[in-house]
């Protein structure tokens, strides 16, 4: 995986005048880590492939909708292959209730935000070290939402604690992976959470 | 979240911005952020410079993808058009309501034919472009994007794309006026001179889809739509969407 997309903002605007080539690039650059992605969600290699091949094009459909203000092509090209695999795994499970009729819904996936620019600079091994020194609940609260698709409501009823708790342990782990990751001057943790 | 249906502060906000940048909030939660964010001047410095989800896809292994994903991909890319760069539409002309006899009439057919042969047309970031949940459609935009051929079809109704997938055919409404509960869109595959063969029926969804079709579009001469109470063998109304094929 490349760790340092820097000329990201560039491929894009070779990408959006048409040139298949660069969309090659961009599939070189990041193949690898948009199937780990994929087959992490889905579990089964050719489904993951055919999510990769479906979020490729679609990079390449909507290229003029990738602001790189925003983020980087990366970022996006994982929140599009992230999403394409949760909307598989919603389609083959059955939602849980937590609550009421409203909190039913079917879920979808948030439009996560992509200012993504500082992890630029970090390896995935600063990362694995990261989420390393995350508490196990902590760590299991992410994965749930993030490989998973599961809503913080959800991730209550599947780890038997209050919704509260499950919002905490997801705040809790992305403020000490920002504060590990050195990815802001970060922001007070959540007063009220009952985890620390 | 009855107390949160209409609005959210920004204390609110910031209470669940690490599960909305996972992604892990309700769609009325995402909403309500989304609106909230879009005119508060607040820093939610949370949001801001918070964590995004794709750290955790950086943590995972890298997994080498076969050799021929990529000859795969870059053989869609090269039949797909780009959002931006999709030529016009090519719209066909509504049909007249002039009843079914009049829809089958050779004059009719004349007038289709006249009227040009079926364009292959790149509709398929157009028609993308008009669904927010794009990204819940998979089958659809993969079958646009693998379609041999993409025709645009409107009339009365509201328009849609005709797929011809090569081993068949498929229909992707994409702005067809809801029905009444008790109606549904039939489709109708109609050889030249011949009756109308029916291939289909469906009820617009909230969200992108794919019909279908019984049969594939070689022999046939117009795709129409007509609305009817259930299937049926033979339209017992005038088409409200209709597409003259080539050849």
């Amino acid at each position: 995986m490349t760790d340092a997309p820097r000329d990201d903002a560039l491929l894009a605007q070779r990408i959006r005048s048409g040139e298949q080539a660069a969309l090659g690039e961009l599939y070189d650059r990041y193949a690898s880590v948009a199937l780990a992605t994929a087959l992490r969600i889905v579990a089964d290699r050719q489904v993951a492939e055919d999510l990769v091949h479906d979020s490729f094009v679609a990079v390449w459909q909507k290229i003029d909708r990738f602001d790189a203000a925003r983020g980087t092509l990366r970022g996006w090209l994982l929140t599009i292959v992230r999403n394409r695999g949760i909307d598989r795994l919603r389609t083959t499970r059955p939602t849980i209730e937590v609550g009421t009729a409203d909190e039913q819904a079917l879920l979808r996936t948030g439009a996560a935000a992509t200012a993504d620019a500082a992890l630029a600079n970090i390896s995935g091994a600063q990362v694995r070290a990261a989420l390393g020194e995350l508490p196990d609940e902590q760590r299991r609260a992410i994965e749930l939402a993030y490989f998973e698709g599961r809503t913080y409501r959800e991730i209550a009823v599947i780890t038997g604690v209050p919704q509260g708790t499950a919002n905490g342990r997801l705040r809790l782990a992305l403020a000490k992976l920002r504060e590990a990751l050195r990815l802001g001057e970060g922001a007070p943790l959540a007063e009220g959470s009952d985890e620390r | 979240m009855s107390d949160r249906a209409t609005r959210l502060d920004c204390a609110a906000v910031d209470e669940i911005a690490a599960a909305y940048l996972l992604g892990a909030v309700d769609p009325d939660e995402e909403r309500l952020v989304t609106e909230h964010l879009a005119s508060c001047r607040a820093p939610h410095a949370e949001l801001r410079d918070g964590v995004p989800g794709e750290v955790l896809a950086m943590a995972l292994a890298p997994v080498e993808p076969s050799l021929e994903l990529r000859e795969r991909l870059m053989a869609s890319i090269a039949r797909t058009p780009q959002e931006h760069a999709a030529p016009p539409v090519v719209e066909r002309a509504p049909t007249t309501r002039g009843g079914l006899l009049g829809w089958l009439s050779p004059g009719w057919a004349r007038g289709l034919a006249a009227a040009g042969a079926a364009a292959v047309v790149a509709l398929a970031a157009w028609n993308i472009g008009l669904q927010a949940e794009l990204d819940a459609s998979r089958a659809v935009a993969r079958a646009i994007a693998e379609a041999e051929a993409v025709h645009s079809v409107t009339g009365d109704a509201g328009r849609g794309l005709l797929l011809d997938t090569g081993a068949g055919a498929a229909f992707v409404p994409a702005e067809l006026d809801d029905l009444p509960s008790d109606r549904l869109y039939e489709a109708w595959l109609i050889p030249a001179g011949g009756a109308p063969v029916a291939v289909g029926t469906f009820r617009p969804g909230d969200g992108p889809m794919l019909v279908p079709l019984d049969q594939g579009l070689e022999g046939f001469a117009t795709f129409a739509l007509t609305i009817e109470r259930e299937r049926v063998a033979a339209p017992t109304g005038d088409p409200v969407l209709v597409l003259a094929l080539a050849g």
